[in-house]
């Protein structure tokens, strides 16, 4: 058997998992960096499907034909500015045709030639990314979400600050390679200026009260969440004051998990959720690629085992079902 | 071309003068908003503060892991070399030192 993490370079969570597959299943990992390809000589592809199959370049040297591979976990697929280039590769011109190049023929030799389980599709990993479709995903699946507004109209925004008493939390749509951006509770102070909220849409959201945050990590079916106390609104960055624990999931979020992994076709998901102090759990998000060695690191929970172990069920079943 | 400034080869028409595609340069651009006051949209005037405050047991585990995956030797190897870029995203177990990346797949 054979797997693949796409990811970027130096990707401690693909490391890890291409470690414990050696250790725990006796399997090849082969990592494939997408933002590293410049320059290797080692993408190629003919539509001479049965005659030559695409292959890519792996970690460490070595090309992978992904025609052999049985799962491929699908961490990461950016190509931003930190592309691995050639000294002698200067011009801004040449960087963006080379990033965008890189990338269209990378996916395309997955799409055409690659036959076995995703984890999960990209094209379902993308949608998935979009907090607007998550929150319409979640609602319909019976959770609770807050009460949110997506705007850069002032005009709704004030009013939306207003009906909720004033206050909202208000975060980023995506994230910024210059910059740690923070969820933050606003007032109508900070609502003020015109400019900053018609520059660019935000999310606006009622506040949610309490400390206990979930992270929750399903890998198929299968379920491993973390309790998160944290006084701060946004734990992320204030690990460092946080307690982590596991926490059993009651059924109705699990069905309600999994129901949203189905309507947006996901196999693997990191969920944000939050508990009320009426113990009403809420819905955040989901991070279709989330991070999880932070939670390994800081608590009891094999999530690296999990991961890999879960990767190699979903190559199993896709070759049992192939077989039948 | 200089041998400093390596091209792609579908780059090659255009640097051979064959292709000629203009626009509002960025210098213009620059200029044009260069007598307002920088306005940022709202979310970018909230940055973490604390960032770096990563629990200690955390940095041992990453420490660690670093060492038996083989991310270490693949550092050091980076570090010989000046010019290379900072650590890129995802070189963190919780993101990278620039943000919290947290799935994004596309830049």
């Amino acid at each position: 058997m054979h797997a693949a993490i796409i990811t970027i370079k130096q990707d401690l969570h693909a490391l890890a998992v291409k470690t414990a597959f050696a250790g725990r299943h006796g399997w090849t990992c082969d990592v494939i960096e997408v933002d590293s390809l410049a320059d290797t000589g080692s993408l190629n592809w003919s539509p001479d499907n049965g005659r030559a199959h695409g292959t890519l370049p792996a970690r460490g040297g070595g090309r992978v034909d992904v025609s052999s591979l049985d799962v491929v976990w699908w961490r990461r697929f950016a190509l931003g500015d930190d592309i691995a280039l050639p000294k002698d590769v200067s011009d801004p011109t040449a960087i963006d045709v080379i990033s965008g190049d890189t990338r269209m023929s990378a996916m395309g030799v997955m799409l055409c030639d690659f036959h076995g389980a995703w984890v999960s599709h990209p094209d379902a990993t993308r949608r998935a990314e979009n907090k607007l479709v998550q929150l319409r995903a979640a609602q319909e699946a019976g959770f609770r979400i807050p009460k949110t507004l997506v705007s850069q109209d002032p005009v709704r925004i004030r009013a939306f600050a207003n009906e909720l008493g004033g206050s909202v939390v208000l975060k980023s749509l995506t994230n910024t390679n210059y910059a740690a951006l923070t969820a933050t509770i606003v007032n109508s102070e900070a609502l003020a200026c015109d400019r900053a909220l018609r520059l660019s849409p935000a999310i606006y959201q009622e506040v949610i009260p309490g400390t206990r945050h979930l992270r929750v990590h399903c890998f198929g079916e299968e379920f491993h969440a973390a309790l998160i106390t944290c006084e701060q609104l946004d734990w992320r960055y204030n690990l460092a004051s946080a307690t982590i624990e596991t926490f059993a999931l009651p059924s109705q979020i699990k069905a309600a998990i999994l129901k949203v992994m189905d309507t947006l076709q996901l196999r693997m998901g990191v969920f944000d959720l939050k508990i009320t102090p009426d113990e009403e759990i809420v819905w955040f998000e989901v991070n279709p690629q989330g991070q999880f060695l932070f939670i390994e690191g800081l608590s009891d929970m094999k999530l690296t085992e999990a991961m890999t172990d879960f990767l190699v069920r979903e190559a199993q079943e896709r070759r049992a079902a192939a077989r039948s | 071309m200089s041998a400093n400034n390596v091209l792609p080869a579908v780059l090659m028409l255009a640097a051979s003068g064959s292709l000629s595609v203009s626009g509002p340069s960025a210098s213009t651009h620059a200029a044009t908003n260069a007598a307002q006051a920088p306005v940022k949209p709202i979310v970018a005037l909230f940055k973490a503060t604390n960032e770096a405050a990563v629990p200690e047991r955390l940095d041992r585990f990453a420490n660690l892991l670093a060492l038996r995956t083989g991310y270490s030797a693949n550092l050091k190897e980076e570090d010989d070399d000046d010019d290379d870029p900072p650590l890129p995203r995802c070189g963190t177990i919780t993101g990278s030192p620039g943000g919290w990346d947290d799935s994004r797949q596309d830049c």
